[in-house]
């Protein structure tokens, strides 16, 4: 404990170094703006940032890598509050309750929410990362294939109820999610699924793409044939009107914490990713909701939650990364390389060999969170002020960002189209209540799921009881059947009075 | 308007016209008129494209005009060889291509193309092994010892590799055919997947860059047992080959080399190939590579025409005995 | 009742494009091999994910059926100048530049809706290409060129 103590102090005297600091700065808000503008995200931002780092020290480098990755986090809720635009795939569950909040006029308190709930989510998995981040990263990849697959598929069954309205049409839209994900190069066997010989399809659907069309220009497409269009007026915006009231806090809290720590459980595990972990955060609240009716409409723990969620498995992905060398997604993995030319090789040695560069990066985490909390409660103001802007002025603008956000990402005109294609398609799911939340859940999922299956069973040697006798695998697939049973009427029923009895009780205790 | 080329390169290419007597004497091309694109068709930041842009920057110095990388990813590289194949046979346009490329012609039903016929060899720039690792804890303290036990227990051995058809799953499945061993090899997307897999015991063996299990090596979360490449690994000078390790014959290089056109004129083709010659022995040129563990060697057209011929010869085998779909 | 059930013809047809849509993945992926439990093929997958649209579509039809039925308008100018301003876009953005395929994509856009405001939309237009030309050319050095190729 102590020696915690000194070697955050060791971090702390690092990251606080002006250099270090500036470069934490710019950082942040480098990643908060690239955040906000839709499709164009962190990785894209990094890769181009990383050979400007080869001229600096290692740990600023870090710093400010870092910096853009967590800021980016932030800022990708804005536009899903604002204009039911995703910043980033992991955002677009926030535009389920953040945008009809913005209608209600309620968008100064949304944003104010989900940038205290991102700095609660963050803290959190530091936290983890300073006292535990060896163990942790131990647990995180003693998970197997047999363990990924089981908690696919809990998170898969969890995605049905995302939405409201018919259970059915959700859960057939993760199924069609699920055949979409199918495209592009199988990575179990090589071959070629569903590409129609284009080249542009062998790397699968771009989930940018995907999440753009189905949310960004299908809600434009809806909102052109709306006759009015609720405008803010500008004198409206008063710092009053950003504060939340006690009720909105007393929902805030436990919701933000729930996120919080299946944030980091998500984060820890490499290959998973934010996107998992803000819709299933989400889908959690729903289930332990008193009455789930109010998601949807405007729900504080609707954006409290996956915010959160979104931020905590951000920064516990530097856990496995850190740790033990092994980056759970993309952007990790350039992290990763930009550290080996640097010449320091993150893993087990890393906290003994070089511990002023690792607790200085981890004190640097949370300095850049607080910044981030400095920089975005202003920015409030000013993103509100976005709303004034009459809608037909403001949907060519919101075109312009997203074809050019879209392209960034594989420079590539054919995913400028397939958006297009997703949001004809997500307009006529709007159209007949079909929701496209859990139809990109199962585009995520899908992939994941089969390719832990598969491998489970190759190692396994076909042994299909594998999945149950590795215990923790059993533990996931008996929570994904109380979650299906839970679905069933007159169990459903049963559950509701052993849910209502526990709430009553915590209600006591509070 | 003259000969647009440097002194350097003149008498490079001077020698290297007198060295080939084979090369018809025809007159000198103008070239290079124009900035010169190099296709990569990998995504930047691997090997393939820091190697080649290092090369890029020596022949902008040397030519005296722009070699500019461009990166055309995607699968069998056919995104990268439709850019040259829609371009003038003028030399102003290359494309790196691999060993990889010798798999994908057997691999895929029809490639769209193909670089024997269609495209004409300029030189090979970087060289790279592969390893075959073992966790540190494993029993197995050789090569022959893990063969051994594999022959042994039928149907035991785990060989972890990334994406099935890259060069470390098809060594990992001429590994098997080279050794009898009733393994089975179990593909995972990343390398670091595969890290993972090794230390949590689910391998007994990877097959993969010594390049992307650096920081492993320096960890000390793997162990190479074998090197796959003819000579020992520079870097891991303790480490013997597959085939001094005893298994006869089994040889897996990657390169990644240069090509252009077919038609292109041969006086450019041999000019090119002087200049990457040259970069080749460059001091820092060879540091740089080393420290991505890689090798700069360039080979003449010819040796790189017969070595894409025996490599081809080598995967359309292995293909077959292990029975892989076409694609 | 005849309005009625026009109406659900709609929603009968939506449910019909997606059972559509798991059919052709179906005889898709039967071309695909289907492996075994020890070592699965490419295929299990295709066919398993397709066969659970194809009966879930069924079974929301079914539901559909039996709902009372909803009216849904559809106003096909937005449809039309959107998409065309997007397809427009990708024709012009690796040929002529960021900027003429921005103006076209504003300006076609723009025709989606009343009212259209040339003046403010042109302003609107110039500030964005130059702070886009900022962000995404200069910043972040994306391999686009403000004019021609």
């Amino acid at each position: 404990m102590l020696d915690t103590l000194t070697n955050l102090g060791l971090g702390f005297k690092t990251a606080l170094s002006l250099g270090n600091l500036t470069f934490c700065a710019l950082g942040v808000t480098l990643g908060t703006f690239v955040g906000v503008l839709p499709g164009i995200g962190a990785l894209a931002t990094i890769s181009m940032c990383l050979p400007l780092t080869f001229y600096l020290d290692p740990i600023p480098a870090m710093i400010m890598l870092a910096g853009i990755f967590y800021g980016a986090q932030y800022g990708s809720s804005t536009a899903s509050i604002l204009l039911n635009l995703p910043g980033s795939a992991p955002a677009a569950i926030t535009c389920l309750d953040g945008y009809p909040m913005a209608q209600q006029g309620r968008a100064g308190i949304a944003l104010f929410l989900t940038t205290i709930a991102s700095f609660v989510g963050g803290t959190f998995s530091i936290l983890l990362m300073v006292g535990f981040a060896p163990a942790l990263a131990d647990v995180a990849i003693s998970f197997s294939s047999a363990e990924y697959f089981s908690i696919m598929v809990l998170a898969l069954v969890a995605a049905s109820t995302l939405s409201n309205g018919s259970v059915l049409k959700g859960i057939t839209m993760v199924a069609v999610g699920l055949m979409l994900g199918l495209v592009g190069t199988d990575i179990s066997s090589g071959s070629q699924r569903f590409t129609f010989g284009l080249i542009d399809l062998s790397e699968g659907i771009s989930l940018v793409a995907l999440a753009m069309g189905l949310f960004g220009v299908a809600e434009i497409l809806s909102n052109l044939m709306r006759n009015e269009h609720p405008t803010v007026d500008a004198k409206s915006i008063t710092f009053r009107s950003m504060i939340p009231s006690r009720e909105d806090w007393r929902r805030f809290w436990p919701a933000s914490g729930r996120g919080s720590v299946i944030g980091a459980v998500i984060g820890i595990l490499p290959g998973t990713g934010p996107t998992i972990a803000t819709f299933i955060s989400y889908a959690a609240e729903k289930k332990i909701a008193r009455d789930p009716s109010i998601f949807g409409k405007g729900a504080i723990e609707g954006i409290a939650a996956p915010e959160s969620a979104n931020n905590s498995s951000v920064q516990a992905a530097f856990i496995p990364t850190l740790t033990l060398g092994i980056p759970g997604d993309a952007i990790m993995a350039v992290m990763l390389g930009g550290m080996l030319i640097h010449g320091i090789t993150p893993g087990p040695q890393l906290i003994n060999n070089d511990p002023v560069l690792f607790w200085g990066v981890v004190a640097s985490f949370w300095i850049g969170n607080i910044f981030l909390l400095i920089l975005n409660i202003p920015l409030i103001g000013l993103w509100v002020r976005l709303l004034t802007v009459p809608y037909h002025l403001l949907y060519p603008a919101m075109l312009f960002f997203i074809v050019i956000g879209v392209y960034s990402v594989h420079n590539s005109s054919f995913d400028v189209l397939m958006t297009l294609g997703f949001g004809l398609v997500g307009f006529a799911m709007m159209k007949f209540d079909f929701p496209a939340a859990p139809l990109l859940l199962g585009f995520v999922l899908g992939p994941l799921i089969e390719e832990h299956f598969r491998r489970a069973l190759i190692l396994a040697r076909g042994d299909i009881t594998v999945f149950v006798d590795r215990p923790v695998s059993l533990g996931f697939l008996l929570a994904t059947l109380i979650v299906l049973l839970a679905a069933i009427g007159p169990v459903r029923k049963i559950f509701r009075r052993l849910l209502k009895r526990r709430s009553v009780t915590t209600n006591i205790n509070e | 308007m003259k000969l647009n080329l440097t002194r350097r390169v003149f008498t490079a290419t001077a020698t290297a016209l007198a060295m080939s007597a084979a090369l018809p004497a025809v007159a000198q091309t103008e070239y290079p008129v124009k900035p010169v694109r190099i296709i990569v068709p990998f995504g930047p930041g691997g090997l393939a494209d820091i190697t080649m842009r290092l090369a890029a920057e020596k022949l902008t110095e040397i030519f005296g005009q722009q070699f500019v990388v461009e990166n055309h990813p995607g699968a069998g590289g056919v995104a990268a060889a439709n850019q040259l194949l829609s371009s003038d046979p003028d030399g102003h346009t290359l494309v790196v291509m691999s060993n990889g490329t010798t798999i994908a012609v057997s691999l895929f039903e029809d490639l769209g193309y193909d670089p024997q016929t269609q495209f004409a060899p300029i030189s090979t720039l970087a060289w790279f092994d592969l390893g075959i690792f073992v966790s540190p804890d494993s029993e197995y303290q050789t090569l022959q010892e893990l063969v051994d036990y594999g022959l042994a227990n039928p149907g035991y051995i785990n060989i972890g590799t990334v994406n099935p058809g890259s060069t470390q799953n098809l060594a990992a499945e001429y590994f098997r055919a080279a050794t009898n061993i009733d393994a089975t090899i179990i593909p995972y997307k990343t390398s670091p997947d595969i890290l993972a897999a090794m230390i949590r015991g689910e391998l007994d063996m990877a097959i993969e860059s010594p390049t992307a299990f650096a920081a492993a090596l320096e960890n000390e979360q793997v162990r190479a047992l074998a090197i796959t490449g003819a000579k020992r690994n520079p870097s891991l000078p303790d480490v013997p080959t597959v085939m001094e390790a005893g298994i006869e014959g089994y040889e897996v290089s990657g390169w990644n080399a240069l090509w252009t056109l077919d038609g292109v004129p041969d006086d450019v083709i041999a000019a090119l190939h002087a200049a990457i010659a040259e970069i080749a022995v460059m001091p820092d040129i060879q540091a740089r590579f080393a420290e991505l563990n890689t090798r700069a060697e360039s080979l003449t057209p010819e040796e790189m025409a017969a070595r894409f011929e025996s490599d081809r010869l080598i995967w359309a085998q292995v293909i077959e005995d292990a029975g892989i779909e076409k694609r | 009742m005849t309005n009625g059930m026009h109406l659900k013809l709609a929603d009968l047809i939506a449910c019909g494009a997606i059972a559509v849509f798991g059919i052709a993945a179906l005889m898709i992926g039967l071309d695909y091999q289907l492996g075994s439990l020890r070592s699965m093929g490419p295929g299990f997958f295709p066919v398993a994910s397709a066969i659970l649209v194809i009966v879930l579509s069924a079974a929301t039809a079914y539901e559909t059926y039996r709902a009372e039925p909803v009216a849904r308008d559809v106003v096909w100018r937005p449809i039309i100048f959107v998409s065309l301003a997007i397809i427009v876009w990708t024709q012009l953005v690796d040929r002529a530049g960021f900027a003429p395929a921005m103006v076209a994509l504003i300006f076609i856009s723009s025709l989606a809706k009343s009212p259209f405001r040339p003046v403010s939309l042109l302003f609107m237009t110039v500030f964005l290409i130059v702070a886009g030309w900022a962000i995404f050319i200069l910043g972040l050095g994306m391999p686009l060129t403000l004019f021609g190729r």
